[in-house]
């Protein structure tokens, strides 16, 4: 066994201490060292974005990077979406509501994707929308309803965005 | 995987250091290949040296005369979001555009993407493949629907028949990119840009490498020329689905149009050979001539020329054939009937 | 009272009797013109917010204290004997616990084949299985367990599988005539004779892979003697029931739960040997043992679509009218497996009084087949619709004409009529949404053909002893000349329409049992052994429950995926689940209302035949000042609680029940590049009553796209020199993504059956998937000119058959200047 190394890392909000070999996958280090099961794999080698979590704001496959690299980073996971037990993000309400979900495996890789994205674009056409998605794979679905559920969040994050504000994260 | 050692570089010295000492210290970018092909146990590094951090790589800059300068560790989203790039070389921001899924655009750098390993599927698992260090390669006799129709010279067994997979190589190819690599204990000013074709080579089973590099040698830097003023580009992909799939076959054409006349035309070739293609007897034939049908016919003609199918990628000669046919139409006026 | 009754129970196209514990009599459906406020509405998900959040608790997010990971070693061979293991390697890495081999394995009362086995028939096949700590011991150990194989001749390709001198992956051989299922009706040699018209076609379809995203797994704990399973299961009750038989337990004494499933589209209707090694190792360690697949294994060994050649063959008169079907199925199962009803379109689809169907087993050295959405019928209608469309070309028929020609009204292997057949509306409904008719109008697509040619191909394939299929050469394609084009294409492509009709069981059955508990704030859980898959069936059933108790939907829990939460409940596949527990559901709760209403009889001092329950409240009808609310009612009863018993009625005997649709699809094809783009879909299903449309969306489309998925793109690849699979992975198998996905409109018939169960609803989760496919092989045909006969439509194919079009027109081209006859008119054999 390698050398174990320390990562310090904030998710959701929470600076996580620990020390890991270095060949612990991130998906691993979330889901099993940090008990974060909401973050699933689904593929294992970054086809089908089930494992989407936000890294520094940007979307990336959690089964693709090691937890080592994650050194300093600020990472967001579908647990961290939510702003209390009782309200939803916009995101997560829409795809509620338009169904844009079944069996709900990849649903929070796909929540993930979509966060980030509308923080870059906040009216996305149908066209974006779908090229925004086409690396989260679905197998239940048929996208149509996730589509839909995207274009409602769109809407509903605009109109809570206070007017000249920027939709985009500070700092980017 | 396997356990190994991994290191964050603070500078590029000491990750050249490591590589070219430590035998089974790979260089690590973003991750994207190198961690698939480690996962599969079809690579088994002892130590992983990550550049990601040097950011000093990390940049797009204006070159005197008009081209530009694309620091390797560039992520390719960084890349495809730059105006420059959609401006003013639209077949490689297209090329960009259908690399992999908008997730591994966000990690993948420029850099990586072009000396990644082939995506072949013999490669990729427990299969005969020169590059696992076996007598064979499965693929020549085997399902090679994906494979190479160029270059690979002999398909009795002994050669790799797989093709480059990178998007953005065709096109840079087409525009005539150079790139610069750092050699160990160089200095800097003594790194040497070479054309982006000289950058790959057809891996064997002593070097399983796609590229000519050694141990230590990094890509650094990726330099675009500025094209002829009304040059016209474009990149076009087949692949098996519409999106998140490697090409097929690829084109990327660049021509620059005097009236009517084909003053220059550049095509590189995608999913056919261990590097882009170059269609050079058919660039030739093109050079100065009035494009008509028959210049398009044959041109489309020499584009296939030489192409060695293999058995199950008999189709990509006619699929190449028409997307050069395609290119054509789209880089001159498609009123011509062509 | 409960009573034994026997009945015709329907699963996956196949039909059998058996008796069943029904309870009670059952209620009428709600009739046709029954104004209902919970079922019918596009209700979210009850299960969204936890599928939103991150909390929903699927097999792999299972963790027990003190759990070990085990994980399995597969064989890398597809045909081997295993000559000797050493395990001693893999013990001395740390943190492993336990080495399971066909050396040490304890005996068990699995009714499966030997968990391991001597001789490994397939890559994958089981050959050791690790306990560890952690994951990465249990990996690093696999490598430690040395194996000498013994390889022997494998045969993977399905052609070569069928011939006499193949290698074999049983002695007796690989295809078993005596096991073959043969249907026959009249005589299909007098059909052929009597007929103006024959066609004949050979297809192939490819294997096609579940690729579920939640791998097949499971998390095994022992309590002393009692097993707790949770496992990605389409079964709970049925995994118990294996369970219990393997460890000669009590069925009591097991356990299965299941809540949230990462889909299994029949894949994981079974009880996987993993569960079984994952509990054999949680026993002799005393230590909870959670076992996942990666998504390689997954591939190779938990089944597939089973790949098909098929011959098939179609006779009419000159009027259209079907005399003789003929259809002949090789279907590569795998290592073992079953043929699905592949003739099953072909027997019952049309009317036709002379039909026969052959299914073979092949035999592979490959994994073993398993149920992939609607298996059988989306290969079977791939070939028979095929064949209606050259038979159309042949009659110079439209092909919607051609269907409704031979419209059957009753199923004629049964010799019943329907319950309900919406497909005529169906027809009606889609040709208008794609804009069928305008066809001959507008020039938009060729008309009437004229044939062009008749080109060799396809070859045979014909298993020792049988007729072969056609003469040497093989059948014929026809070749046809296109039609106009619309003028907004470019001269390099094609546009064209196709259709193909569905029919599918979907009727459900009898046993499933559920109960309605009314809690004392007038809530109401349902409990029932059933499971949701991913459909939506707890949002369904709280909706059916909420309807019968007249409550609000948010005021229904559903308890489910839980041996011990509530009764039987079947197995989620073959569409029957709203169908079956559906009804079962909504008797319990009538049976708690009806309850509700005696009690409240008492307090209002006024007779039950007299009170209503609406909008939770008992109140004699006419005068609402007479009543109380539910609530009230309930907080009266202190800890009682009201429970009412349902089941699923048997089915009933004079009708039989089915599922029916029809799927148009738009397509261009580039004739330079061999690209097939679907640019639209349009899809009407008759299933009965819906109770939710926005989960039956949901289902319509996914059917859809996994059927444009086996159409386009999805094939398990495997290299001939080694027998291994190329494409386990989904990097090499590549499923649709969302820019696959073209515009898909879709339609229910309306309108309830109301023989079929006390909901008049059908099953949805299947019938969307079986048409699509013919539909878009069909639409390819039209724009081309050239049958399609192997799917998926890849490149190479679609390149290929390109190349035979220009062929043929170059032929036709030379022959008509050198002023010779004219090719192939007419074309009829």
């Amino acid at each position: 066994m390698a050398a174990t190394r320390t990562v310090r890392v904030r998710v959701n909000g929470t600076l996580h201490e620990r020390e890991v070999e270095p060949r612990l996958l991130l998906s691993d280090f979330i889901r099993h060292e940090l008990g974060l099961t909401g973050t699933h794999v689904g593929c294992e080698h970054g086809v089908c974005g089930a494992c989407t979590i936000l890294w520094n704001g940007e979307p990336v496959r959690s089964c693709l990077a090691l937890a080592v690299q994650a050194d300093g980073a600020e990472l967001e996971t579908v647990e961290g979406l939510a702003p209390d037990e009782e309200r939803l993000h916009p995101v997560q309400a829409a795809f509620v509501e338009h169904h844009g979900l079944q069996c709900g495996f990849c649903t929070p890789g796909f929540l993930m994707t979509v966060v980030a994205f509308l923080r870059e674009n906040p009216d996305p056409d149908e066209a974006e929308i779908r090229r925004a998605i086409s690396g989260n794979l679905c197998r239940c679905t048929g996208y149509v309803n996730i589509v839909k559920a995207v274009k409602h969040a769109a809407r509903s994050l605009r109109a809570r965005a206070p007017a000249g504000a920027s939709a985009a994260p500070a700092g980017r | 995987m396997k356990p190994f050692a991994y290191t964050a570089a603070t500078s590029l010295d000491q990750a050249q250091e490591i590589l070219s000492e430590e035998w089974g210290s790979r260089l690590y970018a973003g991750g994207t290949d190198l961690l698939t092909l480690t996962k599969r146990g079809t690579v088994s590094p002892d130590h992983l040296v990550d550049i990601k951090g040097l950011a000093d790589f990390r940049y797009l800059r204006h070159l005197t005369g008009g081209g530009l300068a694309i620091g390797a560790l560039t992520t390719l989203a960084e890349l495809e979001a730059n105006r420059t790039v959609h401006r003013r070389f639209p077949a490689l921001a297209r090329s960009i555009a259908v690399t992999g899924t908008p997730q591994l655009r966000n990690r993948a750098t420029v850099g990586g993407n072009l000396c990644q390993q082939p995506r072949c599927w013999y490669y990729r698992g427990d299969f005969p493949c020169l590059l696992h260090g076996d007598e064979v390669c499965g693929a020549a006799k085997g399902e090679n629907a994906y494979h190479a129709l160029f270059g690979y010279e002999s398909a009795d067994g002994n050669r790799c028949v797989a093709v480059h997979p990178s998007d953005p190589a065709v096109a840079l190819s087409a525009l005539e990119a150079e790139v610069v690599v750092a050699v160990p204990g160089e200095a800097p000013v003594n790194w040497e840009a070479t054309p982006i074709d000289d950058l790959f080579q057809q891996p064997t089973k002593d070097f399983p490498g796609t590229t000519i590099l050694n141990p230590g040698d990094v890509v650094v830097e990726i330099r675009v020329p500025e094209q002829p003023k009304g040059s016209r580009q474009v990149y076009l992909k087949a692949m098996d689905r519409a999106a998140w799939a490697f090409a097929l076959v690829s084109v990327a054409a660049v021509a620059t149009l005097d009236g009517n006349r084909l003053a220059d035309l550049r095509l590189a070739l995608g999913g056919v050979a261990y590097k882009p293609w170059r269609a050079r007897h058919a660039e030739e034939i093109a050079r100065g001539h009035v494009v008509s049908p028959e210049l398009v016919d044959e041109i489309v003609e020499l584009a296939a020329e030489g192409a060695m199918p293999l058995g199950a990628n008999e189709y990509k000669v006619p699929l190449l054939k028409g997307l050069v046919r395609q290119a054509l139409r789209a880089v001159t006026d498609e009123s011509r009937g062509i | 009272m409960p009573e034994l009754r026997k009945t015709v129970v329907e699963i996956e196209g196949r039909l059998h009797e058996e008796y069943v514990v029904v309870d009670g009599e059952d209620l009428p459906a709600w009739p046709e013109d029954r104004v209902l406020s919970r079922v019918g509405q596009p209700l979210p998900r009850v299960d969204a917010r936890a599928k939103v959040t991150g909390t929903a608790r699927f097999t792999h997010d299972i963790q027990l204290p003190g759990m070990l990971h085990a994980r399995i070693l597969r064989s890398p061979h597809p045909h081997a004997r295993l000559r000797r293991i050493d395990v001693s390697g893999a013990l001395a890495v740390p943190g492993v616990l336990a080495v399971l081999t066909h050396e040490n394995v304890p005996e068990l009362g699995w009714p499966g084949r030997p968990l391991f086995d001597t001789v490994l028939r397939y890559q994958g096949a089981e050959v050791a299985a690790v306990v560890a700590v952690d994951e990465a011991a249990a990996t690093d150990a696999l490598d430690k367990i040395s194996v000498e194989y013994e390889p022997l001749p494998f045969v993977v390709d399905l052609e070569a599988a069928v011939e006499p001198d193949a290698p074999r992956v049983y002695p007796e051989g690989n295809v078993s005539a005596d096991e073959a299922s043969v249907y026959v009706r009249g005589d299909t040699d007098q059909g052929f004779a009597e007929a103006d018209v024959v066609v004949e076609a050979n297809f192939r379809t490819a294997a096609q892979l579940h690729n579920c995203f939640e791998t097949h797994g499971s998390v095994c704990s022992w309590d002393g003697g009692r097993l707790t399973v949770w496992d990605s299961t389409q079964h709970v009750f049925g995994v118990r029931k294996t369970l219990a038989q393997a460890f000669g337990l009590p069925m009591h004494d097991v356990r299965v739960i299941k809540q949230f499933m990462g889909g299994g589209f029949g894949s994981k209707g079974g009880t996987g040997r993993y569960t079984v090694i994952a509990a054999l190792l949680a026993r002799q360690t005393g230590r909870p043992v959670k076992l996942l697949l990666d998504r390689r294994e997954e591939n190779l060994a938990t089944g597939h679509r089973h790949n098909t050649l098929q011959y098939i063959k179609l006779g009419a008169r000159s009027d259209g009218t079907l005399t003789a079907i003929y259809h002949q199925v090789f279907a590569g199962v795998g290592a073992w497996g079953w043929v699905a009803p592949v003739g099953g379109p072909a027997r019952e689809l049309y009317r036709c009084p002379n039909v026969k169907t052959e299914e073979y087993a092949v035999c592979l050295n490959l994994g073993p087949d398993s149920a992939f959405r609607a298996p059988g019928y989306v290969e079977g209608t791939v070939a028979l619709e095929g064949a209606m469309d050259d038979l159309a070309v042949a009659l110079g028929m439209d092909p919607i004409e051609l269907r409704l020609r031979n419209y059957a009204d009753t199923n004629q292997p049964r010799n019943l009529p329907y319950s309900g057949k919406g497909l005529r509306e169906a027809y009606r409904i889609g040709a208008e949404l794609m804009g069928w008719h305008l066809r001959e109008t507008t020039g938009y697509l060729p008309r009437k053909r004229t044939i062009l040619a008749t080109l060799g191909g396809g070859g045979n394939h014909s298993p020792e002893g049988e007729q072969p299929p056609a003469g040497p050469g093989g059948v014929e394609d026809l070749v046809c000349w296109p039609g106009t084009q619309p003028e907004d294409l470019p001269p390099h492509r094609r546009r064209g329409l196709g259709m193909a009709s569905q029919i599918w069981g979907g009727g459900g059955g009898p046993p499933a049992h559920a109960e309605v508990r009314v809690n004392p704030d007038a809530t109401v859980t349902v409990a029932t052994g059933t499971q949701d898959i991913g459909t939506g069936t707890r949002t369904v059933l709280a909706q059916v429950a909420a309807e019968e108790l007249s409550i609000p939907v948010e005021h229904v829990r559903v308890l489910l995926g839980d041996t011990e939460a509530g009764p039987y409940g079947p197995i989620s596949a073959g569409s029957l689940t709203v169908a079956s527990v559906g009804p079962a559901v909504r008797a319990a709760a009538a049976d708690a209302r009806r309850q509700l209403v005696e009690l409240a009889a008492s307090l209002l001092d006024a007779k039950v035949e007299e009170l209503i329950l609406k909008d939770g409240r008992v109140e004699v009808a006419g005068s609402p000042e007479r009543g109380i609310a539910l609530r009230e009612l309930t907080a009266r009863l202190g800890n009682f609680m009201v429970t009412g018993h349902g089941s699923r009625g048997p089915n009933p005997e004079d009708v039989a029940v089915h599922t029916f649709g029809a799927q148009f699809a738009e397509v261009e094809v580039d004739l330079e590049t061999g690209a097939v783009e679907v640019t639209r879909i349009v899809a009407v299903h008759d299933s009965g009553r819906i109770i939710n449309p926005l989960t039956t969306s949901s289902q319509v489309e996914g059917g859809v796209i996994q059927g444009l998925g086996f159409a386009l793109s999805e094939e398990r690849a495997v290299d001939p020199q080694t027998g291994r699979v190329l494409s386990a992975d989904l990097e090499n198998y590549r499923i649709p993504t969302a820019l696959d996905v073209p515009i898909i409109d879709h339609v229910m018939v309306p309108g309830a059956d109301l023989a079929a169960n006390n909901l008049g609803a059908k099953g949805v989760g299947e019938p969307p998937i079986i048409p699509t496919a013919a539909a878009v092989a069909n639409a390819v045909y039209d724009a081309l000119g050239i049958r399609p006969t192997d799917l998926p439509l890849t490149r190479p194919r679609v390149l290929a058959a390109i190349k035979r079009l220009e062929e043929a027109a170059q032929a036709v081209e030379a022959g008509a200047e050198s002023g010779k006859e004219q090719a192939g008119e007419g074309g009829t054999r």
